[in-house]
């Protein structure tokens, strides 16, 4: 039985499973777009339901894309450290990554030699954007990233936290589409108003997260307000032991 | 950035002083390196607003709720004649798509925005993004031309560097006004 249909209020996951004709035309012309070379995953377009219910807006059309297939590696941002000097541990400035930039190289250019596969990690918002930037591709969007890896997974065998870090899409299953068990920067990570700090000092703002969940479009997906919480807890200078990104473009 | 050309940028933002004599502070928001477009269709680097204490807001000319409300709240405040200890207001679109100049010098006219005390700027969509990510100011297009935004106010010290942050539709603006003689002092 399809556990999408089985268990009602599935929004996030839904989407997936419905017919789409725009995607499956875009299907037809697929992945060519893409580059294997890059390691890219073709997305086709697809729908986002946001995870805060607005009467303004309920699903978003999301565009096709080439996404990166798994995070970027220590390896992979070695690389760009060589090439942008100012993304150097001992260069960077400091309002653009926090004292814990690269906190697990042992200097500039030396990730530890066991993680050079392994995503990168302790990199600021800042940096991700400069990274992917530079390979002409850019962040992906909370509707980008939700769309091809937000799935809700409470089927799966698996904590809750592990399944806040994404489950591939229904579509995507079949696709080298890789979540490694990371956060992900997101380009617009600070899009949901919700967090105290920029809703003013105070911190007494009613629509903080924690007081805001009944307005959630489905409570019930705990590892999308995970997702959630987490990002808007961020701030675009944190460099985090678990924090990492990928890059995406417009499917050409 | 190579070094000499870092320290010709440097010379060139100091042609019109005050300015800072040294590099930008590590911690200055002025570190981001964009080009703005001022509503008089000048462009603008941040760090040449580097020498005076700048109160920085996010807004866009057809916000119909908080912007103007902010706007007036600042406006309200009495902070002595322009010109003498001179507090800079700093209004930046988040819609620049539709805020032209044009739009923000008829947004301008409408607020009865003094020309001394008050500049208004666009810019592209990801350094609006960078600055807004720098300053912790959240946003988003909710709908086509309609924002869901923080209504936070900073205060930056001559330096660049964010000294106050705070919400102006809380009444609080002795608070603010504060945090502006504060940060004069503090050059």
């Amino acid at each position: 039985m399809n556990r999408h249909v089985a268990v009602p209020g599935l929004l996030l996951g839904a989407f997936a499973s419905l017919p789409l004709s725009r995607a499956e035309n875009a299907a037809t012309t697929p992945a060519a777009a893409c580059s294997t070379e890059r390691h890219e995953v073709f997305v086709p377009a697809g729908r986002y339901e946001p995870f805060y219910k607005r009467a303004e807006r309920r699903v978003m059309p999301v565009a096709p894309m080439c996404l990166a297939a798994a995070p970027v590696t220590n390896a992979q941002y070695l690389e760009f450290v060589r090439g942008h000097p100012q993304w150097r541990r001992s260069r960077v400035t400091r309002v653009f990554a926090e004292e814990t930039y690269l906190a697990n190289w042992r200097d500039d250019l030396t990730p530890p030699p066991e993680s050079l596969s392994e995503p990168v990690t302790f990199v600021s918002w800042f940096a991700a954007d400069d990274y992917c930037e530079s390979q002409g591709a850019r962040l992906p969007k909370v509707s980008e990233w939700e769309r091809a890896a937000g799935r809700q997974a409470a089927a799966r065998a698996s904590t809750p936290f592990a399944m806040a870090m994404g489950s591939p899409a229904a579509d995507l299953e079949r696709t080298p589409l890789q979540l490694k068990g990371i956060w992900e920067w997101t380009e617009d990570f600070n899009s949901a108003v919700v967090s105290g700090r920029a809703s003013g000092a105070q911190g007494t703002d009613p629509s903080l997260f924690c007081g805001d969940g009944f307005r959630a479009v489905d409570a019930s997906d705990y590892a999308a307000f995970l997702r959630y919480s987490f990002r808007s807890s961020l701030h675009a200078d944190f460099t985090l032991k678990n924090l990492g990104f990928r890059c995406t473009r417009e499917a050409p | 950035m190579k070094a000499w050309l870092r320290g010709a940028l440097a010379i060139a933002a100091c042609l019109a002083p005050p300015c800072l004599a040294d590099d930008v502070s590590a911690r200055s928001i002025y570190q981001l390196a964009a080009t703005w477009t001022e509503d008089n269709g000048h462009s603008l680097q941040l760090r040449e607003l580097a020498g005076e204490v700048e109160v920085l807001t996010f807004f866009y000319t057809s916000c119909e709720a908080a912007c103007p409300m902010t706007v007036k709240a600042l406006q309200s405040m009495k902070l002595g004649p322009a010109g003498s200890a001179h507090a800079r207001f700093l209004l930046v679109s988040v819609d620049p798509e539709q805020d032209s100049p044009a739009a923000l010098r008829r947004y301008r006219r409408t607020m009865k925005l003094d020309k001394d005390r008050w500049k208004l700027l666009r810019g592209p969509p990801s350094d609006v993004r960078k600055l807004a990510a720098l300053l912790g100011f959240n946003y988003e297009e909710v709908d086509s031309g309609q924002f869901v935004h923080s209504n936070l106010v900073t205060v930056l010290n001559a330096r660049g560097e964010v000294v106050h942050q705070q919400s102006a539709l809380d009444g609080n603006l002795a608070e603010l006004a504060a945090a502006i003689r504060a940060a004069r002092t503090d050059r």
